[in-house]
């Protein structure tokens, strides 16, 4: 990748150099031939053929089926699932296939299988193409998801999925596609949560672009306060950093970019919970979507996303 | 292959194994006629009556047996079960409906040349979207599938006629101009030739085709389930009668066939009483083939 990416550049740039690196590695999606909706494949094709940049039609269900049967052939299908509400007709051959053949098999078969989606509201497109679905792919035992938050972040996690034997979901978040914003912490695996910013008083949790919503948000308390971690990691989700960090701080925010009824703030608290309650000195925040699709109009959109302020106030709340 | 699953249709009536089985018993003639045609590096997918493809597809019936069992000497360590089988030639069986179909096709874009994926369903399945998608996908990229339609009439507890209006499985094929044959099911001869057909187009590059071969569920949807068939003709008992007149002599034949049987029971005792259960705390280390910290 070259500085000054931006996350769908560096994704197209740790795609081409893996089906350099690698035959077996295959594009499949809609579109994926003339680049997509926000140019992740873009100019593939004419270098590697429409063969290994492979239109499909609107059949998400079949595509993803087909690219398990790549799999269990010995390739390396990259998939792209345009929006992660489109995941849903696919959600057979991700959760009854793709996450559990390896167990099923007894170890025989693995799925070596890369899904790229693109979740999160913005630019009011209306709640079939805006809503973020995590949690259902943390729920299914088999799933590995990543969700990287800075274009550094994305070439590692595009290489790492496409040599990992089992299925891994890219959750991109949509208002990143095009940030060049670096984050500490850059050159670390995508595997681990990390530190990127170093507080005392509050831990706040969260991914994607709340990553960065976070950041700002803890520049609102003086330097040293508040210490904000990156999950990158959404499943198996793992807590370990967070507990770590709670022991010093005491106090926890979770933010994450989804419906508050179950979902990984939902999964992260439970966990902490039970390894970390001894530390804490206030309940633990969630800050996330309220439990309603996501609304059209201007105002609802920007009334139901999470905003640095919403964490803002969260953190003077466990303050308290 | 049929001993082998009459001694399965015994082993759940007597609680000696668990799972919900659903047997093939009717469909093996279609099973050894399309078989034949097969070659080694040819790949298998079906559905949820896999036991006679996986035999025919050459796994150790032990292995197989095992599996049935729960036992960790399984094919599948006792973590698939019979809905779930998986081997390297038969690559997987599947308990959701028209769920192998798309699998298959992917499976068959890595075929080396002149192979083929052999995709077996029942005619429930035709009524799936994921089937329409796959004959979509086979067709629009020349995959070598060879679809092999079991249609015995009845999808789960329903005759076919309740879920469809449309006359056969290989009309929905008509539209993509893919080559298609209907054949008598109980036939082995006609389906090993009508088979050879169609192979040898797909071998030769022309993409997908769709045998749908008619057969007779003899057994219930699933063992144990209390709707029993109605009672039909067993194609074995008509194969026999021939073979009667063409000279074999019918007290060996019911000699073998017991003794086969007999096999069958001894494998099944003998994996019930050898053969180790799995350990719990192994589940773990097989979810992801590299678990993470």
């Amino acid at each position: 990748m070259n500085a000054g990416d931006n996350l769908v550049q560096a994704a197209r740039s740790a795609l081409a150099d893996a089906m350099e690196a690698e035959d077996a590695v295959m594009l499949l999606g809609e579109d994926v031939g003339t680049g997509g909706p926000f140019g992740l494949t873009r100019g593939l094709a004419d270098k590697h053929g429409v063969g290994r940049v492979r239109n499909t039609p609107i059949c998400e269900g079949s595509f993803v089926g087909a690219a398990v049967g790549l799999a269990l052939a010995g390739g390396r299908p990259f998939v792209d699932i345009m929006f992660d509400d489109f995941a849903t007709l696919a959600s057979d051959q991700l959760f009854n296939n793709a996450a559990k053949i390896h167990f099923m098999s007894g170890g025989r078969y693995s799925v070596p299988l890369t899904i790229w989606t693109v979740a999160g509201a913005e630019g009011r497109w209306g709640a079939q193409h805006s809503q973020s679905l995590a949690g259902w792919f943390a729920q299914v035992p088999g799933i590995k998801v990543l969700s990287p938050s800075s274009p550094k972040m994305m070439y590692s996690s595009v290489l790492e999925a496409l040599t990992d034997p089992d299925p891994v979901v890219l959750f991109v978040d949509r208002r990143l596609l095009y940030s060049r914003a670096e984050l500490p912490g850059d050159d670390g695996s995508p595997w681990q949560a990390r530190v990127i910013k170093g507080g005392s008083d509050v831990t706040v949790a969260a991914s994607g672009s709340l990553a960065h919503s976070a950041l700002e948000a803890a520049h609102a308390f003086p330097d040293g306060v508040v210490e904000v971690i990156d999950l990158q990691r959404l499943a198996p989700i793992d807590v370990s950093v967070i507990v770590e960090s709670v022991a010093r701080t005491s106090r926890l925010v979770i933010a994450h970019d989804e419906a508050r009824c179950g979902g990984i703030a939902a999964a992260v608290a439970s966990e902490v919970y039970e390894r970390g309650y001894w530390s804490l000195e206030a309940p633990i925040q969630r800050v996330t979507c309220p439990p309603t699709p996501v609304p059209f109009a201007g105002p609802l959109e920007d009334a139901y996303v999470v905003s640095a302020t919403d964490i803002v106030d969260a953190i003077a709340l466990v303050r308290e | 292959m049929r001993a082998f699953e009459e001694v399965l249709a015994e082993g759940s009536r007597d609680d000696l194994l668990d799972g919900l089985l659903h047997l093939g018993i009717g469909t093996e003639a279609v099973t050894v006629g399309v078989m034949d045609c097969l070659i080694d590096d040819d790949r298998i997918y079906t559905a949820h009556r896999p036991h006679g493809h996986f035999l025919a597809a050459g796994v150790d019936a032990r292995s197989i047996m095992a599996e049935l069992a729960g036992r960790e000497t399984g094919l599948c360590r006792g973590r698939g079960g019979t809905l779930h089988l998986m081997s390297d030639r038969a690559v997987m069986a599947t308990g959701i409906v028209g769920g192998q179909l798309s699998v298959a096709v992917g499976h068959a874009l890595r075929q080396p040349a002149g192979t083929l994926v052999a995709a077996f369903f029942g005619d429930g399945a035709a009524q799936t979207g994921a089937f329409h998608e796959s004959l979509n996908l086979a067709t629009l990229w020349r995959a070598p599938v060879l679809f092999v339609c079991e249609n015995n009439g009845v999808a789960e507890f329903t005759p076919r006629s309740e879920h469809t209006t449309v006359a056969s499985v290989v009309d929905y094929a008509a539209v993509y101009g893919i080559p298609t044959t209907i054949v008598d099911g109980s036939d082995v001869e006609e389906v090993a030739a009508r088979t050879a057909i169609l192979v040898e187009g797909i071998r030769r590059g022309s993409g997908p085709a769709l045998l749908e071969a008619t057969v007779t569920r003899l057994r219930p949807h699933y063992e144990g389930d209390w709707r029993a068939p109605d009672s039909a003709a067993d194609f074995i008992d008509t194969l026999e009668s021939v073979m009667v007149e063409i000279g074999a002599d019918k007290r060996e034949i019911a000699r073998r066939r017991a003794a086969d049987v007999d096999d069958a029971r001894l494998l099944l005792a003998s994996v019930l009483q050898d053969d180790p259960l799995p350990d719990p705390a192994d589940d773990m280390s097989l979810v992801f083939a590299r678990p993470l910290t």
